[in-house]
């Protein structure tokens, strides 16, 4: 694949506890292409947040790489070393969270921390402010030449948010990996933080987005290709219409089914029964056998792997391998 | 008893937090968060309040059940006035209204197991005796479809998962039979595999039970598969109130088409097509204007929505829309 931004192979991630060791990630292959965006999607604890701070390093101390590769523009970013790397972070690579407190110190002026990271990036530059301006009007934050004198909490989390996506592209990112952006917003705010997205990405040439959400909505209207993660593994990869047209392993079935019958009216209410497992201890086999209404004795067995079902893939003993 | 009176009756109610309590304090600053809502809900039916964070929902939803006292306004049940209750008569209304909490981990205490807070609401009020409503409990968790219920009779809310402790809340709540559940947003912090289930368990239990739901969400679409009338509301109002269909058919307020509009639905060839248009930010809870709330992001707003208060107003039979230009 020699046209992939990122290209993530067999990345393994654990967590490691006094004495046990959470298998976040596990074997998981991805890549996003350039002007891609890219959808991870999953229920909560599947393990989509640590693959987003996998694929930049931006791990707690118990947590490591077990295995795998991160490539990207020709580097190995799971084994690159620290000064390397924080060149790409917010520079080739930037990510947008879904807290934007995590990332905005409260005590520093919005202009301050957007400046930071710009010349962080570029070095002192004489028109400073005007970028910081400049970036603030990118994303629709009105007045923001006000704005750069507000604190963090004079601002909404809508527009915090902005804030948040200000910075990830201050730095002309070629990929922007955001992790639930939009999840602590409400709706007409989230629409105009997807809205802003979708701009962003047809404006900017070449800009991909890597986006995680656990929304289906969201995915059918942001996304060009998704991968679905159940339990620390990748089990369907399709693009969006394919997805949702014929979804082809059972979680991603049960998932939409139970979406619809949420969305439209007239559908039998349907959930999945049971709860995403514990990934210190997780099912053998498939990882979704226990919950699986088609469970065959071989899925509780032996672990299915992605194959190519049509123009989808998945990982699941229903479909015969070639 | 009075026939004609609907289960619940909500009229004019107010609640206004006032800002620096102090002694000293001269400021008559108040967060309007409820601001003259009225409301009425028959018995068997559930009635949606949609609306965004912060517009007043669980504040109205803990006056209905009489936990918090309006600053304004009234709250009738059953044709009596909930706040005037006393003694004995409080304490019965406890049996016939309940609540499930927002946030499934405020509403279970993390010391109390599953066979604690399923048997104190019969201990409580003297119902049955200890075997008795250990058996009621047991029976509580089937219906909650919390089965075998003695994997879970002893188990601490953090043993289960969240769509477990929202089945136990709910198997609480319906315990002593109660006429009116209000439940705050009680699917929100669940997975979607998980939502669905809930809900239609929501579903069973009222057409078995024949109790009606006060639901509160942020999420119109959800609130559309129980809901049999919806309510909007938007900084402290009621901004339009319909039956499901017709709302989702003919919604009239800006609002509610931003909500609709807004919303990812889970289908590309409809979510790729939709178009918003709602702009700006909201006004300060903190004296909100006396014109329309909701100008600051109308993108069809008018000289006159500067001016005045829209009110409530029945533009088609049973269709109440609070806008000077209903759409
Ligand atoms: N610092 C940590 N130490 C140990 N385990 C962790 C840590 N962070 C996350 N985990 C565990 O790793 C697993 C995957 O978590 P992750 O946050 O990636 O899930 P997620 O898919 O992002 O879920 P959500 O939708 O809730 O954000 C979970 O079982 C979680 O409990
Ligand atoms: N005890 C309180 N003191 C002061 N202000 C309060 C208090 N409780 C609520 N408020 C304010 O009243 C308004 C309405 O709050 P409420 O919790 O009812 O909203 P909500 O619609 O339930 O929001 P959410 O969707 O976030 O749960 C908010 O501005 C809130 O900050
Ligand atoms: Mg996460
Ligand atoms: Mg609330």
């Amino acid at each position: 694949m020699s046209d992939s931004l990122l290209d993530v192979r067999n990345l393994r991630m654990y967590f490691y506890g006094s004495s046990q060791v959470v298998r976040a990630v596990d074997d998981v292959s991805l890549s996003v292409r350039e002007g891609e965006v890219v959808g991870i999607v999953g229920e909560s604890g599947s393990g989509k947040t640590a693959t987003a701070l996998s694929l930049i390093r931006l791990l707690p101390p118990n947590a490591r790489i077990v295995s795998g590769e991160i490539l990207h523009k020709g580097k190995n970013l799971a084994s690159l070393e620290e000064t390397e790397l924080r060149k790409i972070r917010g520079a080739e690579i930037s990510m947008v969270f879904q807290d934007p407190m995590t990332f905005l110190d409260p005590l520093m002026k919005i202009g301050d921390q957007i400046s930071e990271s710009i010349s962080l990036h570029q070095g002192k530059t004489s028109d400073l402010k005007v970028k910081v301006v400049d970036s603030l009007r990118a994303v629709s934050i009105p007045s923001p030449e006000k704005v750069l004198d507000y604190y963090p909490h004079q601002l909404s989390g809508g527009m915090k948010q902005r804030v948040l996506i200000a910075i990830a592209l201050s730095c002309e990112p070629s990929l922007i990996i955001a992790d639930e952006p939009t999840t602590a917003l409400d709706v007409t705010v989230q629409g105009q933080i997807l809205e802003l997205l979708k701009t962003l990405v047809r404006k900017r040439r070449g800009l991909s987005l890597l986006l995680i959400t656990h929304d289906l909505g969201v995915v059918a209207e942001m996304c060009d290709r998704v991968y679905v993660m159940y339990a620390g593994k990748i089990v369907e990869e399709a693009d969006v219409s394919s997805l949702f047209k014929e979804p082809k392993h059972p979680y991603t079935q049960a998932l939409l089914t139970a979406a619809n019958s949420i969305y439209f009216v007239g559908r039998e209410m349907v959930g999945i029964e049971g709860v995403v497992p514990d990934l210190t201890n997780p099912p053998s086999g498939c990882r979704f056998h226990p919950r699986c209404q088609y469970a065959m004795p071989i899925c509780s067995e032996k672990e299915p792997i992605l194959i190519d079902i049509g123009t989808s893939r998945a990982a699941c003993w229903l479909y015969p391998k070639k | 008893m009075r026939i004609l009176a609907p289960l619940l009756e909500v009229r004019a109610v107010k609640k206004y937090y006032p800002l620096g309590r102090g002694l000293l304090s001269i400021s008559k600053r108040a967060v309007h968060a409820v601001d003259g809502v009225s409301l009425r809900l028959e018995t068997g039916t559930t009635l949606g309040l949609v609306g965004e964070s912060g517009s007043g929902k669980t504040t109205l939803g803990r006056i209905i059940v009489g936990l918090i006292h309006p600053t304004e306004g009234s709250v009738m049940f059953e044709g009596q006035e909930i706040f005037s209750l006393r003694g004995k008569e409080q304490f019965s209304l406890r049996t016939k209204m309940q609540i499930i909490f927002q946030n499934p981990e405020a509403s279970l205490n993390p010391r109390k197991t599953v066979r604690h807070v399923l048997t104190q609401p019969f201990l409580l009020h003297r119902l049955a005796t200890r075997s008795e409503a250990d058996e009621r409990a047991y029976h509580l968790l089937e219906q909650v479809k919390l089965t075998p219920p003695e994997l879970y009779l002893d188990r601490y809310p953090h043993q289960l998962s969240g769509g477990q402790k929202q089945r136990v809340a709910i198997a609480r709540a319906i315990a002593l039979g109660p006429k009116l559940v209000v439940a705050d947003e009680p699917v929100s912090s669940l997975d979607m595999s998980v939502k669905a289930s809930v809900l239609k368990l929501m579903n069973e239990i009222q057409s078995n039970l024949g109790l009606s739901y006060f639901l509160i969400s942020h999420d119109l679409y959800m609130t559309r598969s129980i809901s049999k009338i919806v309510a909007v509301m938007y900084a402290g109002r009621i901004v339009e109130l319909a039956e499901t269909d017709e709302l989702f058919r003919h919604p009239a307020h800006p609002y509610t088409q931003a909500l609709l509009a807004s919303t990812p639905v889970p289908d590309p060839a409809i979510a790729r097509g939709v178009s918003r248009n709602v702009i700006g930010e909201p006004f300060s809870p903190i004296d909100p204007p006396d014109y329309c709330r909701f100008s600051s992001r109308c993108p069809y707003k008018q000289d006159k929505c500067l001016q005045r208060s829209p009110q409530l107003e029945e533009i088609r039979k049973d269709h109440w829309v609070e806008c000077f230009f209903p759409l």
